[in-house]
């Protein structure tokens, strides 16, 4: 085909604004989750005025020398930014992972929870940290990553054998939640005192500052690598075989990609839990707020889930006066009723 | 342009392509025809380099297609399959724009000569007015036009079309076939109509995973041959008014 006909309009200019304009909803969407931080950082149990909370921040990070309440700055600083900073990198790495998983499997109903990648981090964690196996050599992080893997891999053969991913993930989930409370059960160590609940259902409390240096990296590592297979994620649309056709290398790129969930689902998982329902909601809003292309669709989703995870702590923190949801309540009392309506809104159209 | 020698393709033990072998020339349309379950399918994605033979060889200009990175292979050949469809509520436009997926990298982001492509591309297969369409609301017809669209985008001298033409009313059927006759490229296409199959240059029948037959469609669409390959009788009848070539079959 001869392009002679075609006249270059101004492509320099074009690509410029285009990436004006990209930068700029990145700072926008990176606003929303400081905004959503800071919001949190203020309420809970005692709300403090976000004045204090802004006067905090600038004495730790800044160095300025305003006087305040030391329980105050107990409270901002060493209890709720790292929780929300955490709850920020989970919601955006739990995200991109259920998008990441919806594209490559071309399944709009599956996340790393439904496809029970999140029960076989959290056994995997268990394994390590309460049963004691590799211990000393295995990190609990690791721990989560090998029974994500393995999982996952448990989950993919069923639905080979089966044709019936969503049942094969229910099946893995079930098992894998079982063994953790199985091991939990049966160990009377200090750390069974984070109890079953936590692995099943997720729970900010007890998140610190450690946990910051472990999960802002790895969420923001791994959405900027995802982000380099935006238009192989695409390219999945009409199927993998479509996908080999626009020359994508499939196995290595689904390899890459599913590595990449499984690393960040367990990496979060080894430390708040199995939160449910953020990989599989947050796409779908995303979709529905800016369309279907990788390159928009993917930090969309980092940005809703970030936030979404953040105003559902905050949620868990207020809901029940005196009391702390496990934040897997929250996000699934949300998150159950629009899969619902996902559900019917995929019976509806052909 | 493209050639194939020897290829076997066997899944679990069973061979689905047998010892199939021709070279396509430049600007050639080659129908593959033959039975349900002969092979053409499987014939196709090893051309493309979706499977790869249990045995033999494709040769793109003369180099061994595992030989080439999967976006170079991209570049030179498309395929488009039956009927792939998507759950996505992808815009039409964005559908045809996935062609320029092997032309991109990092270093060679989206410009406008790509849009210009794509506009292109689009105008050739009559759906630049769909441009704004989702998919879900597209007929048969409109979707395998948008395919071809995605598939000419892709800027390749061969196209390789896997039965284009299938569950199409007969109406969409010729205008599928009369666009695709118009595009300049070399084109293998897999056909289950043998009267369609009379107006490629060559025709290659397979029968249970073997080349029957290769030649011109007048050579190949003998009724011994179709009596052999398909298990029906025919007879070839002539329009009284332009003289074409038509079959007729009986059972």
């Amino acid at each position: 085909m001869s392009n002679s006909l075609v006249q270059p309009v101004a492509a320099p200019l074009r690509r410029g604004a285009m990436l004006i304009r990209g930068l700029r909803r990145l700072g926008l969407g990176f606003a929303l989750v400081v905004v959503a931080i800071l919001l949190a950082t203020a309420t809970g149990e005692s709300s403090i005025a976000l004045d204090t909370v802004l006067k905090t921040l600038a004495n730790q990070l800044l160095g300025t020398t305003y006087e305040l309440d030391a329980i105050d700055r107990g409270i901002i600083w060493e209890y709720r930014l790292s929780r929300a900073i955490v709850a920020a990198s989970c919601g955006a790495a739990l995200a991109v992972c259920g998008l990441i998983l919806q594209s490559l499997l071309r399944n709009v109903l599956v996340d790393p929870y439904i496809l029970g990648i999140s029960a076989g981090a959290s056994a995997g964690a268990v394994a390590v940290a309460i049963a004691g196996m590799g211990a000393g050599v295995l990190s609990m992080s690791a721990g989560a990553f090998l029974g994500a893997v393995l999982s996952f891999a448990l989950v993919v053969g069923l639905a080979r054998m089966t044709g019936q991913i969503i049942l094969a993930g229910i099946a893995g989930a079930q098992l894998f939640h079982a063994l953790s409370s199985l091991m939990i059960t049966k160990s009377a160590n200090a750390e069974a005192a984070r109890g079953i609940m936590f692995w099943m259902l997720g729970n900010l409390s007890g998140v610190r500052w450690d946990d910051v240096a472990l999960a802002v990296p790895v969420a923001v590592g791994g959405v900027l690598v995802a982000g380099l297979y935006t238009r192989a994620l695409d390219a999945f649309t009409f199927g993998s075989q479509s996908a080999a056709a626009l020359g994508i290398a499939v196995t290595r790129v689904k390899v890459l990609l599913i590595a990449l969930t499984a690393l960040m689902t367990a990496v979060m998982v080894s430390m708040v839990g199995s939160i449910g329902f953020v990989g599989l909601v947050i796409p779908h809003a995303a979709r529905y707020l800016v369309g279907v292309r990788h390159a928009v669709l993917l930090p969309a989703s980092a940005v809703m889930g970030a936030v979404f995870l953040v105003l559902s702590d905050i949620l868990s923190r207020v809901v029940v006066p005196g009391q702390v949801l496990p934040i897997g309540v929250v996000t699934a009392l949300i998150g159950a009723p629009a899969f619902a309506l996902i559900l019917i809104r995929g019976a509806r159209t052909p | 342009m493209i050639c194939a020698r020897n290829l076997h393709y066997r899944l679990k033990r069973k061979a689905l392509v047998q010892d199939v072998s021709f070279e396509l020339q430049d600007g050639e349309v080659l129908g593959l025809i033959g039975p349900n379950g002969s092979g053409k399918s499987t014939l196709l994605r090893m051309l493309s380099g979706i499977f790869r033979p249990s045995a033999g060889q494709v040769l793109l200009q003369g180099r061994c297609l595992s030989q080439w990175p999967r976006h170079e292979i991209a570049q030179h050949m498309a395929f488009v399959e039956q009927q792939a469809e998507t759950h996505e509520r992808i815009r039409v436009r964005d559908a045809v724009e996935l062609g320029r997926t092997p032309w991109l990298s990092l270093l060679n982001p989206w410009s406008a000569q790509d849009d210009a492509i794509v506009g292109q591309a689009m105008d050739a297969l009559n759906v630049g007015h769909l441009s704004q369409r989702i998919w879900h609301s597209l007929s048969g017809g409109e979707r395998q036009r948008v395919h071809l669209a995605r598939a000419l985008a892709q800027q390749p001298q061969l196209l390789l079309l896997d039965e284009p033409t299938n569950h199409l009313d007969i109406q969409n059927q010729l205008t599928i076939l009369r666009l695709v006759d118009e595009l300049p490229v070399s084109i293998i296409i897999a056909l289950h109509d043998l009267n369609q199959a009379m107006r490629c240059d060559r025709l290659l029948l397979m029968h249970e995973g073997r080349v029957f037959a290769l030649g011109p469609p007048a050579r190949v669409l003998t009724p011994d041959n179709i009596r052999e390959a398909f298990g029906v009788n025919s007879r070839l009848l002539h329009d009284p008014e332009t003289g074409q070539p038509n079959l007729v079959f009986t059972d």
